[in-house]
């Protein structure tokens, strides 16, 4: 156990990968475009602009380099590196690492985005990334990058995903979990394996009420459709089966927000719960009274599972 | 190491497979030539994908413009594994391509570049290029025979360790006599019955 901030803690798990991974390289973006580029034998300084970055790295990390790029001095990588996946083709994605800085977490199409909030989740997080089979953005928050805690050694621990076989990642902040707080979690992998821990539901959950209330009521309908054709399923079914997930007849609104980085909850002024699909990440918002802890539960999990999508859970008591 | 007569038959292949998936031919031929030239464990970008060199006579390959910077990336790999690779793309003169020959230069990568440009363009494209030190070769996009001599010195100086090439395919250069067809693979045809290396029904 040592007492590490985000970037140390990120270097160490680095240091470590690079003693038993014999292909890592860390391409790191100069913010100075006419810096000189520097080469070590794994890491390697250049100054590009933030999408031929992105490009130079992928180069890397399909000529079969584990490649991770840190674009931490880039201002607006986030914009960027959105514009230039989205122009990606799915054949060109090999797996990448890529560590930014920002304050608001992108939404990144056909990327896994995790956002480690202390240096133990950024280590955990690191160490998920080097084993994934896609590409995986970890965006630090810049607030919290100089704040230390203790990290432990152990190179088996993850963070935001348990797809790698063996591997027995924790549900991160679950069992602290109150209402009116928010926890990452990953979309589980094994069906016994539940998103989060969620305390037990403060009120009993009424009755079904019969009729299915669910409605599509996106503020961007470009926007969901977009989401459902990168998800290759029609909006409809992107529709229906996040209604599916209920498991109740609770009224579900659906939706979406078109600026990246707004905030994921929208309070449900006329719905009892709110799921919001975002390209990388699911939210709901929802009044318990209408909808048990379980069911919300179910229906994260589920739709989370289904999307492979890192989830946000956002517990919110209505009225 | 193939024979003449083999690698222009092989080169013939490629740029009809090429040619029938569309685009620029003077880039298409550069591309043919340069594939035939590159060994198993070589890479080429063309269009969006990244390939390996052996890849390129099955399955569909495209000729069009690729990211320069993914092909610089590319060769970066390739140079830190350092088993002798040699990355190549057919890649538009964009400011994003100077940006990269500026890295491939610094870092010496095993990079060779194929760029399709007119005549009136040539001047201020080498002028850019060698700016920035890098060596770049001029050539008549519509001829394999000339073609092949520029690639194999860029090819055989990138795995050699010597650096970036860029390969400057004209696609307008003025033809050397009026019965010489403008287009590459009916010009090549004309060589390989000419050099009696193939008849030409073997050819249709």
């Amino acid at each position: 156990m040592s007492r590490m901030n985000c970037g140390t803690a990120i270097q160490a798990v680095l240091d470590e990968a690079a003693e038993t991974m014999d292909n890592l390289i860390v391409i790191h973006v100069d913010a100075n475009p006419t810096a000189e580029p520097v080469s070590l034998s794994r890491r390697l300084t250049l100054p590009l602009s933030g999408d031929a970055g992105l490009a130079f790295a992928l180069g890397c990390a399909q000529a079969g380099l584990r490649t991770v790029l840190d674009v931490t001095a880039v201002r607006d990588a986030g914009e960027r590196l959105r514009a230039a996946l989205d122009a990606l083709p799915r054949a060109s994605r090999a797996p990448l690492v890529i560590r930014m800085r920002a304050r608001r977490c992108p939404a990144m199409p056909g990327a896994r985005v995790i956002a480690p909030v202390n240096a133990r989740e950024c280590a955990g997080a690191m160490r998920f990334a080097l084993r994934a089979a896609q590409i995986c953005l970890i965006v630090e928050n810049p607030l919290n990058a100089y704040d230390a805690c203790e990290v432990p050694d152990d190179p088996e621990e993850l963070f935001a995903g348990d797809d790698q076989p063996g591997a027995e990642p924790e549900a991160p902040v679950a069992d602290e979990l109150k209402e009116g707080e928010s926890a990452d979690v990953s979309a589980p992998a094994a069906e016994s394996r539940p998103a989060v821990v969620l305390p037990p539901s403060p009120v009993t959950a009424p009755a079904p009420r019969g009729e299915l209330a669910f409605r599509s009521r996106a503020y961007d309908p470009a926007e969901l459709t977009r989401t459902a054709k990168l998800l290759d399923i029609t909006r409809d079914e992107l529709a229906a089966l996040c209604c599916a997930g209920t498991g109740e007849s609770a009224e579900v609104i659906l939706e979406t927000d078109s600026e990246p980085g707004e905030s994921a909850c929208i309070p449900p002024d006329r719905a009892d719960a709110c799921l919001w699909v975002g390209f990388d990440r699911l939210s709901l918002c929802w009044n318990p009274r209408a909808l048990s802890a379980q069911a919300a539960r179910a229906l994260m999990r589920e739709t989370a599972a289904l999307l492979e999508l890192p989830a946000r859970l956002i517990l919110e008591r209505k009225g | 190491m193939l024979c003449l007569k083999e690698l222009l038959l092989k080169i013939r292949a490629l740029l009809s497979r090429l040619v029938a998936h569309g685009g620029d031919e003077p880039l298409a031929a550069a591309a043919a030539v340069t594939l035939a030239l590159l060994d198993a464990g070589d890479l080429y970008a063309g269009g969006p994908a990244l390939l390996p060199a052996e890849s390129a006579l099955s399955g569909d390959f495209g000729v069009g413009p690729a990211d320069p910077s993914l092909a610089a990336g590319a060769a970066c790999a390739l140079q830190k594994k350092n088993e002798g690779g040699v990355a190549a793309a057919a890649v538009a003169e964009t400011e994003r391509l100077y940006e990269a020959i500026s890295l491939a230069v610094r870092l010496n990568l095993p990079l060779v570049l194929l760029v399709s440009c007119s005549e009136a363009a040539l001047d201020e494209l080498s002028s850019r290029v060698m700016a920035a030190d890098m060596e770049c070769i001029p050539v008549d996009g519509r001829s394999v025979m000339k073609l092949l001599p520029a690639l194999r010195l860029a090819v055989d100086k990138a795995r050699e360790g010597d650096g970036p090439t860029l390969i400057e395919c004209v696609a307008d250069q003025p033809l050397d006599d009026e019965d010489t067809p403008a287009d590459p693979l009916e010009r090549l045809n004309s060589v390989l019955i000419l050099e009696g290396y193939a008849t030409p029904e073997e050819l249709l």
